[in-house]
């Protein structure tokens, strides 16, 4: 944990979260990112994870109810996003990150099916309909199409249904970052597995993966 | 920056294969291994509003020779208008609206020739079409 001392003059806590546990956690059947200022991609395709790889990692299960390994780093740095694998029916999904040598594991029961879990911060919903006035920016809180407090929950997880043109969005490790929103901090390693408690036939629907950003 | 197949040692990586990724400072990846996608170079996207423009506002660049415009009695310039009237949007980029506004400017003369100009050139704003961008393209 680092320390500094602040306007005050007295030690201050980090800035960072290092639990996995207080970052946020939320369902959706329906994930995007963008690839270009315009090019939104949805967590339905491949090109999502393939995008997302190029800031961490992606991969796949391959044995139902076995925990694959998305990334297993030496190092310190930050952790963003973990996006779970789905299936096609109610499923349990389950995370274990280990944080300099402490695990941690979540597990939500009874998902709904082509639901996903995502671990970390996200914005609000994304639009990324290139005629719209504000083009692909994201959105804040309270926007017009955030979702707001209608989300119900699965095992206290939020659940948020994706629209026609809105999704929730995650954000590249750097803009995190420059954001200042909530990131996971690791110090000496990082290891990230999911699960799902059954294997979908469906290709896309055993992807899964990480974004994180190394300390340069 | 050194990186290892791990899946299968001493061979360039495919998609699927395990990696690890040592880099100077010490830390190290390991990870599956996707292929890098290459920078592309920036093109401007494509906005289907860009030459539409809402009814009213398409009056309005008008000004002043709007009412003379719209009160006029002549036949074609009232099918014109009726013309205009029936569709959600204007496209200026469509011939027959600068058709349109040429024949205007023949038979009104308060649509003078700088006006029909700036009428059929000046750059369509958002402000312009805003109504339309809402209802069809949102």
């Amino acid at each position: 944990m680092s320390t500094f001392t602040g306007l005050f003059g007295v030690d201050s806590p980090s800035p960072f979260i290092t639990n996995p546990k207080q970052l946020p956690l939320i369902l959706t059947d329906l994930l995007a990112l963008k690839t270009n200022n315009t090019v939104p991609s949805l967590s339905a395709t491949g090109g999502f994870f393939t995008s997302l790889a190029l800031r961490g990692a992606a991969g796949a299960i391959t044995v139902a109810d076995t925990y694959a390994t998305l990334c297993d780093l030496t190092g310190s740095g930050f952790l963003c996003n973990v996006v779970c694998p789905t299936h096609t029916t109610a499923h349990t999904t389950t995370i274990r990150v280990t944080v300099d040598g402490v695990p941690y594991t979540f597990t939500v029961a009874s998902v709904t099916a082509a639901y996903r879990l995502l671990l970390g911060c996200f914005t609000n919903t994304a639009s990324y309909n290139a005629a719209d006035a504000t083009g692909s920016d994201f959105t804040g809180p309270n926007s017009y199409k955030d979702r707001g407090f209608n989300a119900p929950t699965i095992g206290g997880v939020p659940v948020i249904t994706s629209g026609s043109v809105t999704q929730p969005s995650i954000m590249t490790p750097e803009q995190v970052l420059s954001s200042q929103l909530p990131v996971l901090r690791f110090e000496s390693g990082l290891k990230v597995e999911v699960k799902v408690s059954l294997l979908s036939a469906t290709t896309i629907d055993k992807q899964c993966g990480v974004t994180y950003r190394l300390d340069l | 920056m050194q990186i290892n197949n791990i899946t299968n040692p001493g061979i360039t990586p495919v998609d699927g294969d395990q990696i690890e990724i040592i880099y100077d400072n010490g830390s190290i990846e390991r990870k599956q291994y996707t292929s890098p996608i290459e920078p592309s170079v920036s093109t401007p996207s494509i906005d289907p509003c860009e030459f539409l423009i809402d009814i009213g506002t398409f009056y309005d660049r008008f000004g002043t020779a709007k009412l003379p415009v719209l009160i006029s009695t002549d036949s074609t310039v009232k099918a014109i208008i009726q013309d205009l009237n029936i569709r959600k949007w204007v496209d200026m980029s469509r011939p027959d609206v600068a058709q349109g506004v040429n024949y205007i400017a023949s038979v009104v003369p308060e649509v003078t020739s700088s006006l029909k100009t700036s009428i059929l050139t000046t750059p369509v704003s958002i402000e312009e079409n805003r109504a339309l961008r809402k209802l069809y393209f949102s």
